[in-house]
């Protein structure tokens, strides 16, 4: 049976490996250009001696300015795990059952859940390894620009730890699951990127600013305000108006400054609710769980359906 | 033939409205929010009459819409999505399935079958991008206002080059089926090229279409900035006291660096906001001419090179 799916995956399995290989290349030359010039201009050294980050701002901009597009390019590669479960995973049944070879499959002395069973074990394993190394690469390319932009930041999240893996889990579990349920492959693969979106985005915008309360900081009209790490993640900031309400909402007219303005809009206060840097593991492995909570749903639900529904 | 290649893609094109829908919707009630969201705060108030005193709301605004940065940056990938699940299997399910066996020895030629599937294809394509474009735009345009419209995938969905990159998308996934002549791999090689096309022309040949603009100002010079946020900001550096371009100070710690390593000036090397139409255009043509030659090689493939 190993050998059997090693012979009906190698194909993809090898194209896979390519996309990875050729990401790596584009990270390894990239991210070695970025720590060297971290390091030539000083930028590392003004940061662990001065992490409040104001005499460096200016040698951030610079790297800012200078890489800024580079860093914006790695949002791309958060559909990577998408393509993996959409290309991988969605093919996996489907293409057995589009080309009905399932009948000969099925009628073999091994039992259907034997047969997934080690599809899902040597597919998922050998995702899981490839995710992992390509999980280490992005934290190392990373982390020249994670000291003072942090890893809290949407993107940065997503990239920086088990958040990763377990959003590979999640595509190919999807993936697998609409393969049973879409019967041919390019539904299950539309239906695949569907399900992935459907689950991810909320996931990430509404649920993820609360998974645990934020803290929100006020201070008067006029004063400096606290001074967040680079680490800890700005959720939202404004003021309190004359209700006690928090908000962001002014209307400001003519040439006001906006402290005038803030005034004449009867605001008491400032304030910023963000999530402290420290808590950043504690998010990634309840945001893994929920990815995997899901996954596992799918991929039983996978099961029952090859199973019990399809003839 | 029309209604043969319906009959064949309703299926998809149907699938595409629906998306295409889901998506409207999702714009429509998420772009609301931003656009009251903006208007409440002051931000448009402000931007339309000096954009550049209006440092700390553009920054509040743009940490309260972070996530919608984040959404923004997969839109050019939007166009992949014909291309993928509509081009590529154009020929290659024909193929694999071997109908082609019977709709190749019809009374139709080949190239007639090809460009009437094509043509229905890329009408659908056409239709779709050019509904979901406007409504792209409407939905940035509070964004657009802090961060700019010429910004590097912001680019990709303000204006033609969407419908560009979908004409781009579907040329490219019938070539891959013709190549491949199997679904899945057929989908990888689309997305290969679409990457090997689009990226070297995003980051390596749009920076010049036109000669860059290159600003300088003295170091110390208070004032407003020679480069607004509309701006595609391309480089930039500092100059030193003997007229030598630097990327960074060298700063061996301690406070403020900058000031005391004998630089002068800042430069930037710029295009400015009003070459953004021309920029469009352009992309969008050099596209159309990518469209134009892999659906050449799709049909020389059909008609000469598969059995």
């Amino acid at each position: 049976m190993i050998w059997v799916v090693w012979r009906q995956h190698r194909g993809e399995g090898l194209i896979v490996l390519g996309v990875l290989a050729l990401v790596a290349v584009f990270l390894v030359i990239t991210g070695l250009e970025m720590s060297q010039s971290f390091q030539e201009s000083g930028l590392g050294n003004c940061l662990a001696y001065a992490p409040e980050n104001s005499p460096c701002s200016a040698l951030q901009q610079a790297f800012e300015n200078q890489y800024g597009f580079l860093l914006s390019l790695a949002t791309f590669l958060l559909a990577l795990p998408l393509l993996l479960g959409a290309l991988v995973g969605a093919p996996l049944v489907a293409r057995e059952l589009e080309q009905h070879t399932h009948l000969l499959v099925w009628t073999q002395s091994i039992t259907r859940r034997r047969w997934l069973t080690t599809k899902l074990a040597l597919v998922l394993g050998a995702s899981l390894l490839a995710a992992g190394a390509m999980l280490a690469l992005l934290i190392w390319w990373r982390s020249p620009s994670a000291q003072f932009t942090g890893s809290f930041s949407n993107t940065a999240f997503d990239t920086s730890g088990p958040v990763w893996l377990a959003s590979a889990l999640l595509a190919l579990a999807l993936g697998i699951f609409a393969g049973t349920l879409a019967r041919r492959v390019v539904f299950a693969i539309f239906l695949t990127i569907a399900l992935f979106v459907a689950i991810r985005a909320p996931v990430e915008l509404f649920w993820r600013p609360n998974f645990e309360p934020a803290i929100t900081v006020t201070w008067p009209i006029g004063q400096t305000g606290p001074t967040l790490s680079p680490q800890d993640w700005r959720v939202a900031e404004g003021f309190i108006d004359a209700q006690g309400n928090k908000t962001n909402k002014l209307q400001c007219s003519g040439n006001l400054t906006i402290i005038q303005c803030l005034q004449a809009n009867g605001a008491q206060a400032n304030y910023i609710t963000y999530q402290p840097g420290d808590r950043f593991w504690t998010f990634q492995w309840i945001e893994t769980g929920i990815y995997l909570a899901f996954a596992v749903l799918a991929l039983g639900a996978a099961f029952w359906l090859v199973r019990r529904r399809l003839s | 033939m029309i209604w043969v290649a319906w009959r064949q893609h309703r299926g998809e094109c149907l699938l595409t409205a629906a998306a295409l829908a889901a998506l409207a919707v999702f714009l429509l009630l998420t772009g609301l929010a931003l656009a009251q969201d903006a208007q409440q705060m002051g931000v448009t108030g402000c931007m339309a009459q000096s954009a550049a005193d209006c440092g700390n709301l553009a920054l509040s605004f743009a940490t309260q819409s972070q996530g919608f940065n984040e959404i923004a940056g997969f839109f050019p990938l939007l166009p992949l999505l014909p291309g993928l699940l509509i081009g590529a299997p154009l020929v290659a399910r024909e193929v694999r399935q071997r109908t082609y066996v019977l709709v190749w020895t019809q009374s139709i030629t080949r190239a007639r079958w090809l460009s009437v599937k094509a043509a229905l294809v890329f009408l659908t394509g056409l239709l779709a991008s050019m509904i979901i474009l406007p409504l792209l735009i409407w939905w940035y345009s509070p964004l657009a206002q802090v961060n700019g419209r010429f910004a590097l995938a912001i680019f990709d969905f303000e204006g033609p080059v969407l419908v560009g990159a979908t004409l781009l998308a579907l040329a490219l996934g019938i070539l891959a089926g013709a190549l491949v002549r199997r679904t899945v791999l057929a989908m990888f090689l689309t997305l290969a090229f679409f990457l090997a096309i689009r990226l070297p022309v995003e980051i390596f040949l749009r920076p010049y279409y036109e000669p860059p603009v290159v600003a300088v100002i003295p170091l110390h010079q208070a004032g407003p900035l020679p480069v607004s946020n509309q701006d595609w900001v391309i480089g930039g550096g500092y100059i030193d006291n003997q007229g030598h371009t630097v990327k960074f100070p060298t700063c061996s710690g301690g406070t403020d660096c900058v000031q005391t390593t004998g630089l002068r000036s800042i430069y930037w090397v710029y295009q400015p906001a009003d070459r953004f139409w021309t920029f469009q255009w352009i992309e969008t043509g050099m596209y159309l001419a990518f469209s134009s030659l892999a659906l050449g090689a799709a049909f020389w493939l059909v008609r000469r090179r598969l059995s």
